[in-house]
């Protein structure tokens, strides 16, 4: 068991092996050491002393050198190692100077090396100065580089945005075009469709025109005679002779012009009717174009008003009323039209027949006027 | 015939604190010298006259640099004028370089196999830099010395000891060891002994030295953890080298071969160094010297090499 106290036996025995030791190690050589410490220190006294001594005696010989043979030999010795000495000296100033000059030459080397030296750093320091100015000549052409590179790519981009605009706009275009081909088709289509419609619509009233007439006449047939009295005649040869006749008998004196005064293009066919309206300015011309047209005249030149339209055949004779503001015309369809002549609008349009001898009037609408 | 006894508890019960008490030895150990005859190396004496050796009785505890100013003094006449300027090295009788950061005695023990008077070559020429370190004043060897404290306090109290210290008392310590002053030095190193009565120091700061390999260090408890009992430098051993035999080696420190069973809590604190380390040489048993009674065998050493950490030489 751990204890506070130690057992001695092995502090005992410890104790006994440094005594052993001591005797072994120390004890034997303290006193030795210590006496041959004195010894050492009274020898070099000695010698210390023998030396000043020695000195001293050397002093007091130099001033009895001529009177004894021992003090001669004492100089020839002193002499012998002046001479010695002095070679020595020689010697060695020799080789101080041997020396000196080394050193002259190194010195006149080193400020050839730093000469060289400083030639080669001022060389580096152009070169560095040099190698500055590129670097920022470089740097330079690169942003330079860089602002090219960036404008073309957006001009890259632009002709991109651009083709992509045209290829759009070329669609549209064909597009477009289709469409304009397809409505032209169908307007071709509907204008057929309408020429279809209108000579439907001719026929249809052509048709019924002729249905009208039958049943006037079948009516007239039953009633009384037309309104103008004709001498009765067989042929139709005899109508048109008592046309003739009529219009011979009504006829009133005139005047037949023999020189023209004025000449011009009226109409694109034969012109088969003028007429002067009553305030002796404008006239109507009527032509086989089954176009009637207004002219006014100035003496010397006449300018084209207006065309009526809406006959179907030919113009055989065109009419003025009294005011000058009604147009009748008469054309080959068997037909006899009214247009107002201040709008150009037609008015009226009535069917004449003429059968036996007899003429017969249509009509289809009555608005205005009075024939 | 012991000179110890216990200081039994005071009244509140409290342990007492137990230092290092025994003069006897301290002082045996203080006082221990070492005969040296220091001679100047042959190939360096440019005079005429033949050196005479120079012999000193030289602490077994100091280091050497702080014993040979007389004999550098001694020297300096013989040498050349350019190499009397350097700093002097030395070398034992087998021509190895005397590492200086070593205790005199230590070196004895481990290379100069009980030759008396110890010869040693002093050198001015050729510092073996490669080998052993500069040390140029004093101050070097008071800072290892100091370090060397330190590391011993921090093994045995973590360091608390010689921090509460202060300068004037680190001035003492070094001021007596370097001037040979029992009283003066022990006055404080006492402190540093002290520990908890039954319960010793956290670790014991123990260095063990071959010829081959030096400076190995190994963490020792005073107390033994399964018996109990107080560590002996038996079971220390087998902790630096498991595989020892006790009967082909010898462990010598101060020059003397303890007994095996000597607890390493009362050597720590009575056959310390005064750097506070024990520093055990582990020799071979040689047929020359015996410093223990029993017989030796003549077979070399077995230490093992493999379990030893490769300490760099302090």
């Amino acid at each position: 068991m751990r204890s506070q106290q130690w057992n001695g036996e092995f502090r005992n025995q410890i104790l006994t092996l440094l005594r052993d030791r001591n005797k072994r190690e120390s004890q034997g050589f303290t006193e030795l050491f210590h006496h041959h410490e004195k010894l050492f220190e009274n020898w070099a006294a000695i010698k210390a002393e023998n030396l000043r001594l020695s000195v001293q005696v050397e002093r007091g010989y130099s001033h009895h050198h001529h009177s004894s043979s021992y003090s001669e030999e004492r100089e020839k010795v002193l002499e012998q190692k002046i001479l010695s000495l002095q070679e020595e000296l020689t010697e060695l100033h020799r080789r101080r100077s041997e020396n000196a000059s080394h050193v002259l030459s190194l010195t006149a080397k080193l400020t050839d090396k730093e000469a060289e030296l400083a030639a080669a750093q001022t060389q580096l320091a152009t070169s560095v100065a040099k190698c500055a100015d590129q670097d920022e000549q470089i740097s330079f052409l690169q942003s330079k580089i860089q602002e090219l590179e960036a404008t073309n790519q957006l001009l890259r981009d632009e002709h991109q945005a651009l083709h992509l605009a045209y290829t759009a706009l070329e669609e549209k275009h064909h597009r477009l075009v289709g469409e304009n081909k397809e409505l032209v088709q169908r307007y071709m289509e509907i204008k057929a469709q309408h020429a279809d419609f209108m000579n439907q619509e001719n026929e249809n009233f052509v048709k019924k025109r002729q249905a009208k007439v039958q049943k006037e006449l079948e009516d007239a047939a039953k009633d009384s005679k037309a309104a103008v009295v004709l001498p009765e005649s067989d042929t139709e040869n005899a109508g048109l002779r008592s046309d003739i006749s009529l219009l011979s008998t009504l006829a009133v004196g005139c005047v037949v012009p023999t020189i023209a005064s004025h000449k011009f293009d009226s109409h694109e066919n034969e012109v088969n009717a003028v007429r002067w309206s009553p305030n002796c300015k404008n006239f109507a011309t009527g032509g086989s174009d089954r176009k009637v047209k207004l002219w006014e005249t100035n003496g010397n030149e006449a300018e084209l008003k207006a065309i009526l339209t809406g006959c179907n055949g030919a113009i055989l004779s065109v009419e003025f009323d009294s005011t000058g503001s009604l147009l009748l015309c008469t054309s080959s369809d068997f037909a006899c039209r009214v247009w107002t002549v201040d709008d150009h609008r037609l008015r009226e349009t009535v069917l004449i027949l003429i059968i036996r001898n007899t003429v017969l009037f249509m009509y289809s609408r009555f608005k205005a006027g009075k024939i | 015939m012991s000179l110890f006894t216990s200081r039994p508890a005071n009244r509140k019960g409290q342990k007492r604190i137990r230092m290092a008490e025994d003069r006897e030895v301290l002082r045996e150990i203080w006082e221990a010298r070492l005969p040296v005859s220091f001679q100047l190396a042959q190939d360096e004496v440019v005079t005429l006259n033949v050196p005479e050796p120079f012999y000193l009785m030289v602490p077994r505890l100091l280091y050497f640099p702080l014993v040979t100013d007389k004999v550098r003094k001694h020297f300096i006449q013989y040498v050349s004028p350019e190499a009397s300027g350097r700093e002097i090295w030395l070398s034992d009788g087998n021509g190895q370089p005397i590492k200086w950061n070593y205790p005199i005695g230590l070196w004895f023990d481990l290379f100069a196999e009980g030759a008396l008077p110890w010869t040693v070559t002093v050198h001015f020429d050729g510092y073996p830099e490669d080998k052993i370190m500069r040390c140029s004043c004093k101050e070097t060897v008071r800072s290892q010395f100091m370090s060397y404290l330190k590391e011993a306090d921090a093994l045995k109290h973590k360091g608390q000891v010689m921090n509460c210290m202060q300068e004037k008392d680190h001035n003492q310590l070094w001021q007596g060891f370097q001037n040979d002053k029992f009283d003066q030095f022990w006055s404080v190193n006492k402190k540093l002994m002290e520990s908890v009565v039954g319960e010793g120091f956290r670790h014991i700061p123990i260095k063990c030295y071959t010829p081959e390999k030096l400076a190995i260090q190994r963490i020792v408890k005073p107390i033994d953890d399964t018996t109990g009992t107080w560590t002996t430098l038996h079971d220390a051993l087998l902790e630096f080298f498991p595989t020892i035999d006790f009967s082909t080696v010898r462990v010598i420190i101060h020059g003397v071969e303890p007994p095996l069973g000597t607890p390493v809590q009362w050597l720590s604190e009575h056959m310390s160094y005064p750097d506070n380390f024990l520093h055990l040489s582990i020799l071979p048993s040689a047929p020359r010297f015996s410093y223990f009674s029993t017989p030796s065998l003549s077979s070399p050493s077995t230490e093992s090499g493999s379990r030893v950490s490769p300490n760099s030489s302090s």
